[in-house]
């Protein structure tokens, strides 16, 4: 059978998945369990076969830079166990739509009856003189994270520039490793855009009692270099950091080259429905690179494990034709410290705040009301609330605001309760 | 044959499992699924959470740190990031406890 991707073929024999982390791999092993049983050709820009990326600003670095047991995956012999052509360290170039093919940086070429871009994005570079210098870090891949482990010696004077999830963690984990520690960061407070400013302010507080110096409202304007390398980084009111190391977190730019190539239409990412379908048919989009539904209307595009996880296996069922309605609430977490933090829903100051447990015994669960819809919630060192939390928000569980604020109301009882 | 109490057979319910110490085993987790009851290592594979402090969904038990979920008779890891199963502990019920075998005797 002849198959063009604009025909759209009734048989599916080729499937091509063009990024090899979360959202890739997920939805390989998504088609061979739905019992798909054409080819599938994982691609992947990176060397490495797919691997968890949160370690790497976590135990990888305390751990010495080296991966621990859950670190891939899957094993090495899972591919061809399963029938998965894995392409590693190899680029996709281009996609042709007309001829149903993928194009390859070796100049190979594929055939493919429908194609799921799980591209992901790459950390936003600094845009300053030196920014490529050996010593100073973009986090992203086990790469970036390998260089980044050897510089966090001990003594070390390390500076972060930008407190979001990632500088963050990078910032508890050098101080972890004995680093000296130095943040910059425009907001007002660390994670501002997942916490926002009440509960950020709680984060910069216990970053600070751990001996971070964090600079907020203020920001990098430049990089002193020395011998190849940054010796110190230059502030806003040109104030000099010294310093061993920069690490920079501020962002990811959607890896959307090949949709744009392509004419795929395009917004904060490439869109999607719900059914993780580009503006053409036969092309689907996962992951960090997806514009998608918002879960409370709107559009989003998250950079989640779960969503990369989630919606890669969604890609792979409605790629089968299978009926998919993927639209879930955002849910994370971060660990800094000894604080493991998570969030789910919408993290609203303008919102009616019902806590459990005290923001200075750093152990709390905050909920966030409309009305009586539970829209949001952020738990610190309370992860036992989360699990009830996250349901509430997907069922869109209406509460008594009073029940869900006494204590000796147990969560689950108010779930059970809970009309939607 | 030796047995270890746990805890009675009235403290787990469906779907609220319960946490025992650490004493001759490591932390165990004591659940009733459909009236039935099953011991499991209570700490997760993949990281320090113990999984009492997760939601348990029928035969599901989802850790409460990373959203990885485990199958309660088997222990198999059914949900990322869990790769590596749970161990499992085969239960008698006696005398209105739930029990299991002490340790170096072999497990039924
Ligand atoms: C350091 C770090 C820590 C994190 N910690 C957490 C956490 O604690 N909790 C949490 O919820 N989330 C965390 N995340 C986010 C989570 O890892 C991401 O949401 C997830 O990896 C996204 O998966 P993805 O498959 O969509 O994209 P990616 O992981 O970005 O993978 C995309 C892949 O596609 C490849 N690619 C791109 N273009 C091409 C091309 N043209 N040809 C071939 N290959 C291509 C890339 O090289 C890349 O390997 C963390 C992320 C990082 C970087
Ligand atoms: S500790 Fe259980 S999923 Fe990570």
């Amino acid at each position: 059978m002849e198959c063009s991707i604009n025909r759209g073929p009734e048989v599916i024999n080729n499937i091509a998945i063009i990024g090899a982390n979360m959202a890739g791999a997920r939805a390989a092993e998504s088609l061979r369990s739905a019992g798909y049983d054409g080819d599938i050709h994982l691609i992947g820009e990176e060397p490495w076969r797919p691997y968890e990326r949160p370690p790497l600003s976590k135990e990888f670095l305390w751990e010495g830079g080296v991966p621990s047991g859950n670190f891939y995956l899957h094993d090495e012999h899972w591919y061809a166990a399963n029938r998965v052509d894995l392409r590693l360290g190899v680029r996709a170039s281009a996609i042709d739509l007309r001829a149903g093919t993928v194009t390859l940086a070796s100049g190979e070429t594929l055939q493919a009856d429908r194609i799921l871009l799980s591209t992901g994005g790459a950390a936003r570079r600094l845009p300053l003189p030196g920014a490529e210098a050996t010593n100073v870090h973009h986090l992203r891949t086990l790469g970036d994270a390998t260089g980044l482990a050897a510089d966090l010696r001990p003594g070390a004077q390390i500076v972060i520039v930008g407190m979001g999830v990632i500088g963050a963690e990078v910032a508890a984990s050098a101080r972890r490793m004995g680093c000296s520690v130095t943040a910059v960061e425009p907001f007002a407070a660390p994670m501002i855009r997942a916490l926002g400013d009440r509960f950020g302010a709680w984060l910069g507080d216990y970053h600070r009692k751990q001996g971070v110096r964090a600079l907020y409202g203020r920001s990098v304007k430049g990089l002193r270099l020395s011998g190849g390398r940054v010796c110190a980084v230059i502030l806003d009111d040109g104030e000099e950091l010294a310093c061993d190391a920069v690490v920079v977190g501020i962002g990811i730019v959607p890896a959307v080259e090949l949709a744009k190539d392509a004419g795929l239409m395009l917004g904060n990412g490439i869109m999607v429905d719900a059914q993780c379908r580009t503006s053409n048919p036969a092309v689907f989009a996962a992951g960090d690179v997806a514009d998608q539904p918002d879960f409370f209307g709107g559009r989003v595009r998250m950079e989640t494990y779960q969503n990369a996880a989630e919606q890669g296996a969604a890609a792979a069922a409605a790629m089968l034709g299978q009926p998919v309605e993927y639209c879930r609430p955002c849910w994370f977490w971060s660990d800094q410290y000894d604080l493991n933090i998570q969030v789910t829903g919408r993290i609203d100051a303008q919102k009616q705040v019902i806590m459990r447990g005290r923001v200075e015994d750093d152990a709390f669960c905050a909920f966030f009301l409309s009305g009586d819809l539970v829209t949001g919630a952020l738990t610190a060192n309370r992860s036992a609330d989360m699990g009830v939390a996250k349901r509430l928000v997907e069922r869109r569980a209406r509460v008594e605001p009073a029940r869900l604020a006494d204590p000796d109301v147990p969560l689950r009882e108010i779930l059970k309760q809970s009309a939607s | 044959m030796e047995r270890i109490r746990l805890c009675p057979i009235d403290g787990p319910k469906d779907d609220e499992p319960v946490a025992i110490p650490a004493g001759a085993y490591p932390p165990l987790a004591v659940y009733k699924v459909d009236g039935k009851f099953y011991v499991t290592s209570n700490i997760c594979t993949h990281g320090n959470a113990h999984l009492t402090d997760g939601y348990q969904d029928g035969a599901t038990i989802e850790c409460p740190f990373h959203g990885g979920a485990f199958d309660i008779p088997t222990g198999a890891a059914t949900t990322y990031p869990c790769q590596i199963a749970l161990k499992t502990y085969a239960v008698t019920i006696e005398d209105g406890w739930v029990t299991i075998d002490a340790p170096g005797e072999p497990e039924g």
